[in-house]
């Protein structure tokens, strides 16, 4: 106990270290680097529970945004009791800022402790355990979830549910029974790509164990093969009973999958169905696990090289799967090792080693098929990969290279048994503390994620957004250009800061969106008009959004707004720079003009 | 395990001649020995042997300098390329392009660009730039974008180049369209070479650049090195282009 919470305290110290200066800063800065703005969205949420709870404003159909037709942020009408519990008790009772730290640094946190405890459990040896929840716990793909993906970083509980499975594995008792239990009760509340990366992994392991079976010739041992009938049924009786108990939250979602997907369009919005061809973007690449972050201080320029590319992939964060070399050469020895064994016999000694190695290699395979893309095409032959067929039976899901992460969590049980392996060559302690150590920093370097500081500080706003909110009286606010394509995230949060209703993050497909590209030309003078009579007063006028999609249209039309005659000039603010220069701050702007809607209300005729 | 070990040995000795060999074979000076051997230096055709990572042979480029033509009734210079994959890999992995550049006569910037793209798999595309160079315009399958000013297409941009005084530390800042994004080309001389070759002394100016998005996005960037010979024409005789899938060095083959 005592060892375990030494452990703990160094995996905090790691925390500490990795994020720096993240938890000096914890109440105005969240981790954070370039290529997103996803968190703001779902700060903007936190910011929206708190508001509304305190206003006493729908928490679900809100008028905040997409004004006046408002947007239902349950469309899914998924619910999770757990996880979304969670998140309004944290929003209620703390900061969005604080709300997001908190669950970040609490899962990277329990990520590394239980897969050092999974580590432990299955190697007995704790220095193992320490490096295979270094490699889990802080792994490019942890960190990368970290800066966008909030959901993605709840990667613990595929390390618990593990551990709870082979504990009642090796001991079908009921307080291991009940741990399981609980286990399946987080996987399948905090995130639904956790949960089905966890659903595919205890599928893989309740049938290599059926493999396994037949390998030994078990059926020919009535004992044993009724022993593992036995705990698979009941195995499956506790997933089903986790299920039975969680069924309400996931019927809206079965009952959309039923009806939605199919008879609607396949498209990024839609929670059920999603584009076939998203298969491809989103799906591993044979460099995406051997090549260090582009985050990394001394190799990540390398990578950014094959950023796009066909070996690669395109996106900074989906396709950042690294396994990292060192762990791979500690698991290559842990297979080398599992061969040999295979060749000289299991016996009463390495039967447990070989059993779990076995799993851990062929749950690495699984998954790096699962993360592929639906095809391999060689030459006119095309072999069909899972992400093909599970796309028939779960169209709401497309990014699968995700699947890296259950890949990663066989890499560091592995590189755990590597490890072991190694050190056994060695006699005394301090020796192998040593030896472990060297690996656990070369690790540590090959994970490494700074200079610069990864952290955003989200604590100010452009100056314009305190000006608004001084301003006399309640009115709407519309930012220029409409995001109609997909929902502005920066808008969203802005309005943490003004405070006021606006017009923008509309979703495409729903009748506010098709008002708002009605209204996308402000320069249009029957644009202002419309603004009126949904209740505008001030427009902000984003100039750099428009010159930077290089169109001439858009320059065009950004000259022709001063010149429509129903918007008044208010004032232009500066550009603003951020305070710290190794800080990434959302007070950074380019130049905002705003103007007051000075027409006469005109109804907007769209058809529904 | 002996004879494992000597059939590993074995395998690595010929990797490692191999890897000499193409090391060699991809040096100024043996390109131009190679050159030499079949005649002149100078020409207007140039066929380039493009190798993945300087091993793997992908295929044939050829640039074409076609000379002033009249188009639609100006006068204007015409560059061309043509790239293939060689007849192995098409099998597996097909790929045909044809690009064709008309220039601007007396300062060398694009005003027309056409493409046509062939990939296994794939529909062919044929794509028509227009750049409007006095308005900072360009307009593809009619949709306008902002270009800078005295913008070059990568082949007019190359051409350009060839066509500047040479001195060590001389840099060169273009303005590059390429996929209707706007970058930055900024390439540098970085020193001289001189070596002799059948009695000859060769001279070679060696060129790094850099190619950034104008609006510093780290997605799109890429950096390659050029040797150009020392001639009237300044040809280029070996191009490294770190690209999105890797090193990809191509190495004049012919000159005619």
């Amino acid at each position: 106990m005592r060892k375990n919470l030494i452990t703990s305290f160094f995996f905090l110290f790691l925390i500490i270290v990795t994020t720096y200066p993240l938890i000096f800063k914890i109440s105005a800065c969240i981790p954070g680097f370039f290529s997103t703005d996803e968190p703001f969205g779902l700060m903007w949420r936190s910011w929206q529970i708190k508001y509304s709870f305190k206003n006493q404003l729908p928490l679900r159909n809100t008028l905040l945004i997409a004004y006046p037709y408002g947007r239902d942020l349950y469309a899914s009408g998924y619910f999770s009791y757990l996880g979304d519990g969670w998140f309004h008790l944290l929003s209620i009772f703390t900061t969005p800022i604080i709300t997001w730290n908190i669950q970040i640094l609490l899962n990277l946190f329990l990520s590394a402790f239980f897969s050092y405890l999974l580590v432990f459990y299955l190697t007995k040896n704790r220095l193992s355990g320490i490096l295979g929840g270094i490699i889990f716990g802080f792994c490019p793909y942890q960190f990368m979830r970290m800066w966008q993906h909030l959901g993605l970083t709840y990667n613990e509980w595929l390390s618990l549910v593990l551990l709870g499975i082979i504990l009642f594995w090796e001991k079908q008792i009921i307080r291991y029974g009940i741990f399981f239990f609980i286990s399946l009760l987080f996987l399948f509340s905090f995130d639904l790509s956790v949960m089905y990366f966890g659903g595919v992994t205890l599928a893989t392991f309740l049938f290599y164990i059926l493999i396994y079976q037949g390998q030994l010739k078990l059926l020919k041992r009535r004992d044993l093969f009724k022993f593992n009938i036995k705990f698979i049924s009941k195995t499956i009786g506790i997933i089903l009973l986790a299920l039975i108990i969680l069924f309400p939250q996931f019927f809206p979602l079965i009952k959309g999958r039923i009806k939605l997907s199919h008879t609607t369009t396949a498209s990024a919005f839609n929670p059920y169905h999603r584009p076939f061809d998203d298969l491809f973007t989103q799906s591993a690449r044979p460099l995406s696990y051997f090549l260090p972050p582009v985050v990394h201080p001394v190799f990540g320029k390398f990578t950014q090289m094959f950023i796009g590319s066909p070996l690669y992939g395109v996106s900074f964060t989906e396709h950042t799967l690294y396994l990292g070399w060192v762990p791979l050469i500690l698991t290559f020895l842990a297979f080398r090792r599992w061969r040999r064994v295979k060749k000289l016999g299991i016996n009463n000694d390495n039967y447990r080693d070989y059993f779990y190695i076995g799993f851990f290699i062929f749950l690495a395979i699984v998954a790096w098929f699962f993360s592929q893309p639906p095809w391999w095409r060689i030459g006119s032959v095309k072999i069909f990969m899972p992400s093909f067929f599970m796309y028939r039976i779960l169209p709401m899901y497309r990014a699968y290279c995700r699947f890296g992460i259950v890949v990663m969590l066989a890499v560091a049980v592995l590189s755990g048994y590597g490890l072991k392996f190694l050190l056994e060559r060695f006699k005394t302690q301090k020796t192998k503390i040593l030896v472990a150590s060297f690996f656990c920093g070369v690790v540590l370097f090959e994970f490494w994620n700074w200079p610069p500081f990864k952290v955003i500080d989200v604590s100010k706003a452009p100056y314009v957004y305190y000006w608004l909110r001084n301003q006399p009286q309640e009115f709407i606010v519309a930012e220029y250009p409409l995001d109609i394509e997909a929902p502005n995230e920066m808008y969203k949060f802005y309005q943490i800061f003004h405070q006021k209703p606006i017009i923008n993050c509309t979703i495409p497909g729903t009748y506010a969106n098709k008002v708002g590209k009605a209204i996308a030309k402000l320069s249009n003078p029957k644009t202002a008009s419309v603004l009126k009579w949904i209740g505008v007063k001030y427009v902000l006028v984003h100039r750099e959004n428009y010159l930077k999609t290089e169109l001439v249209e858009q320059v065009e039309e950004l000259k022709r707004i001063p010149h429509n005659p129903y918007l008044r000039f208010i004032k232009s603010f500066p550009s603003q720079d951020c305070p710290y220069k190794n800080i990434m701050c959302t007070q950074k702007t380019d130049s905002i003009d705003v103007y007051e809607v000075i027409a006469e209300p005109l109804i907007p005729m769209v058809e529904e | 395990m002996n004879k494992k070990l000597i059939f590993f040995l074995g395998i690595l000795i010929l990797l490692f001649f191999f890897l000499l060999f193409k090391w060699r074979e991809n040096t100024p000076y043996v390109i131009v020995k190679d050159l030499l051997r079949e005649g002149s230096l100078e020409g207007k055709t140039l066929k380039f042997y493009p190798e993945y990572l300087g091993i793997i042979p992908i295929g044939e480029a050829i640039l074409k300098d076609e000379g002033e033509i009249v188009y639609e009734g100006k006068k204007v210079y015409l560059l061309s390329a043509t790239a293939h994959t060689h007849q192995f890999l098409s099998k597996l992995f097909k790929v045909k392009a044809e690009v064709k550049s008309f220039v601007d006569p007396f300062n060398l910037y694009t005003l027309l660009f056409l493409q046509h793209f062939e990939m296994s798999n794939r529909p062919k595309r044929n794509k028509k730039i227009i750049y409007d160079q006095e308005n900072n315009i360009m307009e593809f399958e009619g949709v306008k974008r902002v270009i800078l000013p005295h913008t070059h297409d990568p082949l007019s941009a190359i051409f350009y180049i060839r066509k500047q005084e040479f001195a060590v530390g001389e840099v060169f800042d273009l303005n590059l369209n390429t996929n209707q994004k706007n970058y930055r080309l900024l390439a540098k001389v970085i020193r001289k070479e001189k070596f002799r070759v059948r009695d000859k002394t060769i001279g070679i100016w060696v060129l790094e650049a850099e190619i950034k998005r104008r609006n510093k996005s780290l997605r799109h960037s890429s950096s390659f090195t050029i040797w150009f010979l020392d001639n009237s024409s300044k040809t280029p005789i070996l191009i490294k282009a770190m690209t999105n899938m890797g090193l990809i060095t191509s190495r004049l083959g012919k000159i005619q």
